[in-house]
Formats: C-alpha cells, sequence, structure tokens
C-alpha cells in the first residue's frame, strides 16, 4: 500500500518544493527537500522503499525542472545508495553531522548535473557552482537537520513504525 | 516475505541497487542521446507545471498589490487616504487602459508578422518561466492539440526566442537562445560568414568556429543560415555587441546580443509548417522590419 502512495507523496513533496522556490526565492535558490528525502531514506527507511522514493522524487524533478528523464533519477538513487552506505557506519543524530552530509550530498548533485551535462553535450556549467550549486548546497545543509526532525514527526515516509529504527 | 522468497537474502540489496542504477542510467542515455518523444507521466507533469505557475503568480501578485496599498496609505489621515485611494483606483484603471492598449500595440506587431511571413505559424502566450536558475526556458500556452511538437522553431517580432523543446497537450517548454545548451546555424548577413551560436545564459551568445580571417564588426546582424534544419533561413537572431582576436586562438572571440530579450518575452509565434508556404519561396528579412513598423512612433 505504501508504494502506492510514494508517487502521490513525492509528487505533492516536488509540488510544494517548487512552489516554495518560486514564492520565497522567486526561482534564484532551489529549495530542495526532496534531496533531504532522499538522503533520509537512506538512513531511516528499508532498502527497496528508500531505493523506490529516490526514484520517483528523480522522476518528478526531472519532469518539473525540465531535465533530460533520468538525470535526477540517477544523481538520486546514486546519494541514496551513499546515504545508505553511510548510514551503516555513522549513527547520524548530531544536527552537525546532518548538515554536512546533506551539503555535500548537494553539492556531490550538482558536480553530477554539471559532469552529465559536460560529458553528453559539452556544455560547461563549472561556472555555475559559484553562484548557483553552492548556495544551494549551503541552503540544503540548513534545512537538513530540520527536514529530518519534520520527517521523524511526520513518519510520511514510513509505515506508521519509528522510522530511526525502521531501515535497521 | 515476497521479495526474500524472490530473491537470495546474501544478494537481495546488490540486486535491487544495480536494478535502480540501471533502470536510472538507461533512461538517462535514451534521453540524453536524442530528443525523444515525452511519456504520458512527463506530459502531465509540465500540465501541472503551467497551472502551478497560474496559481502561484496569483497570490504573489495579491501580495505585492497588498504591500504597496499598506505603504501608501499607512500614517494618512482619513480624508487624504479617500484621496489617495480614489487616486490609487484611478491609477489601476489607467494602468489596466495602458496595458491593454500596449497589449494591443504588442498583438497588432505579432499579427503583422504573421500576415507577412510565408509560413504557416500558432501564435501563443507565455504562460511561465522555467523554476530553474540554470536552464533558461519559458512555457506557453500551445501544445501537440495546436500543432505544436518538439524542435519547431519559435519566433517573436523582433526576431528567433529559441526552438520547443517539448510539447504536452495544450503547453509547451521553448527552450530559449540564452540557455547553454541551444546551438544554432547562423550566418552575418553582411559578410556571409556562417558560424553556431550558442547560448550564453546572461552574457547572451557566443558566435563560434568563425576564422580569424573573416571581416566581423560590431553591430552586424546574425541571421540563421537554414541549414540546420530548424530554422528558416533569413530569422534575425542578434546583433553583434564584442569581437576579440587572439594570437594563440583559431577563432575569433564574439558575443552577440539576442535580438529578443528573453525576459520581456509576452506573446510568440511557433512556425508549425516545414515547407515555406506557396506564397513566397523564403523568408524576406524585411519581414521582421513591416512588423516592426506596424507600431511605429509608439512608445513601450
Amino acid at each position: 500500500m505504501s508504494y502506492l502512495l510514494l508517487p502521490f507523496f513525492g509528487f505533492l513533496l516536488i509540488v510544494f518544493q517548487t512552489a516554495l522556490s518560486e514564492l520565497v526565492f522567486f526561482g534564484k535558490l532551489a529549495v530542495e527537500i526532496s534531496l533531504v528525502a532522499v538522503i533520509y531514506a537512506g538512513f531511516y527507511l528499508p532498502f527497496m522503499k528508500g531505493a523506490a522514493t529516490g526514484f520517483i522524487l528523480g522522476f518528478f524533478l526531472d519532469c518539473f525542472m525540465g531535465a533530460p528523464s533520468g538525470l535526477f533519477v540517477f544523481s538520486y538513487v546514486l546519494i541514496f545508495l551513499i546515504s545508505r552506505f553511510v548510514s551503516r557506519r555513522v549513527y547520524a543524530e548530531r544536527a552537525s553531522f546532518i548538515m554536512i552530509f546533506v551539503g555535500l550530498c548537494a553539492l556531490l548533485e550538482g558536480l553530477l548535473v554539471m559532469a552529465i551535462y559536460k560529458l553528453a553535450y559539452g556544455v560547461d556549467k563549472f561556472h555555475h557552482l559559484w553562484d548557483v550549486f553552492l548556495p544551494h548546497a549551503l541552503f540544503a545543509g540548513l534545512l537538513g537537520p530540520w527536514a529530518f526532525k519534520l520527517f521523524h514527526k511526520i513518519g510520511v515516509l514510513s509505515d506508521g513504525r519509528n522510522t530511526r529504527t525502521a531501515g535497521r | 516475505m515476497g521479495q526474500e522468497m524472490l530473491l537470495p537474502k546474501k544478494y537481495r540489496i546488490a540486486i535491487i541497487a544495480s536494478f535502480f542504477i540501471i533502470t536510472a542510467l538507461l533512461m538517462l542515455f535514451f534521453n540524453l542521446g536524442h530528443m525523444s518523444e515525452p511519456g504520458i507521466l512527463r506530459k502531465m507533469s509540465l500540465e501541472m507545471v503551467s497551472s502551478l505557475e497560474t496559481v502561484i503568480n496569483a497570490p504573489l501578485t495579491g501580495i505585492k498589490d497588498a504591500w504597496k496599498r499598506y505603504i501608501f496609505l499607512v500614517g494618512l489621515e482619513a480624508e487624504n487616504r479617500l484621496l489617495k485611494e480614489k487616486n490609487a483606483r484611478a491609477a489601476a484603471e489607467i494602468i489596466k487602459y495602458r496595458e491593454g492598449y500596449l497589449e494591443g500595440i504588442r498583438l497588432q506587431k505579432l499579427l503583422k508578422l504573421q500576415e507577412t511571413m510565408p509560413f504557416s505559424t500558432q501564435a501563443a502566450r507565455v504562460v511561465g518561466r522555467n523554476p530553474s536558475p540554470i536552464f533558461k526556458m519559458i512555457i506557453i500556452n500551445r501544445g501537440e492539440a495546436d500543432g505544436v511538437r518538439a524542435g519547431l522553431p519559435v519566433v517573436a517580432t523582433a526576431g528567433v526566442v529559441g526552438r520547443i523543446l517539448e510539447a504536452s497537450w495544450h503547453v509547451s517548454r521553448v527552450l530559449l537562445l540564452t540557455d547553454e545548451n541551444s546551438n544554432v546555424d547562423v550566418m552575418v548577413q553582411e559578410s556571409r560568414v556562417l558560424g553556431i551560436l550558442q547560448g550564453a545564459a546572461s552574457a547572451g551568445c557566443n558566435l563560434k568556429y568563425v576564422s580569424k580571417t573573416a571581416a566581423i564588426a560590431v553591430g552586424d546582424t546574425v541571421i540563421s543560415s537554414g541549414m540546420g534544419g530548424i530554422f528558416p533561413k533569413g530569422l534575425p537572431l542578434g546583433v553583434v555587441k564584442t569581437v576579440g582576436k587572439k594570437e594563440a586562438d583559431l577563432f575569433q572571440k564574439i558575443n552577440v546580443a539576442p535580438s529578443v530579450d528573453p525576459a520581456m518575452i509576452e506573446e510568440v509565434l511557433v512556425i508549425v509548417s516545414d515547407q515555406p508556404a506557396a506564397t513566397g519561396a523564403c523568408l524576406r528579412t524585411d519581414t521582421y522590419r513591416q512588423a516592426a513598423q506596424a507600431g511605429k512612433g509608439e512608445k513601450r
């Protein structure tokens, strides 16, 4: 049942973050709650459900951003796997750790997008590192601990269980 | 339980991870390689984006208006406030009429362009801008139901706007000339030199692969060469802004200011026919001059 609801909640999340980005930052800064959701899934959700979450959120983000299908799907699935790998070695409870990790993942996402564009089209988007991707990574890092707490509380991604133990 | 039965527990995570990564990579390679037809989910999302833009813009305008009213009226005497309200109402009316008047001029120019163009065209209104700061795109209110499809050229009264990137049933996304993924085969009108016009985001466009020996001057007009297979020959794209020649470089560094300011586009024409209409063999460049003169003497 929760797999059927995933696309619905994923779509709502992308709509919400797009609206927030346009209303608050007038489209100048991306508010990527979906990225934090994917990292959260890597830490606390069962493997299959977490991977599906990353895939679905990536797909909807591709649609909303106008990016080629698969660009954010690949980035999100990769970030989910990295988060999963890290979750086996680190207990992510401290806000400072979440901030740094989310910021690094956001930066990695930006670098992936730039690298794929460079490889596929020969288009150099690396000059956007300072004006787009770095502010985006900093903002995502600040958003991380707050979003983690929110996901814990609403338990949207879980089946009603405590998500902190669900994936372990 | 079901998963455990299907997949051996030892390899389950590796199999699931490989499945998702391979699927994502296949999607990516398939879509990067060529311009594919968007799927039904993607089309539905595109429709949603345009609806979302409308929903977002409505409260935003409301908030802006409320803030302006607050700033103007706070601390004033009752009579003064009444007078100001009256004045504001009158000003809003004037703005509304002026907006209608300006829209009329714009549409007149567009109609003139549509009439003089030897191609079948479809007029469209810009309903949204792309929410991403790295992709330069707009959304228009015409889709497959109106004959619009991916790859078609989009023009405005001043020149080329871009091309259709993807189309759903009633809306389409337009890749602007200034997007870094945009490449157009062009020709400098004065010297007939050929080159590729590539988008450069806020810097406008760059004219690439022009030999150092070619005579290019600031102010030269850049038009489509008709060789890319997308844009018909003779459509104006921009004006040469700067020209740079370095000893070590093979080619000149030419910056071009686009004819159309992407931030100011409100209405566009989509050239929907592949072949020129019977009335003319190829596009006359004075078509744009005629269209521009339709509203001559009127201030924007």
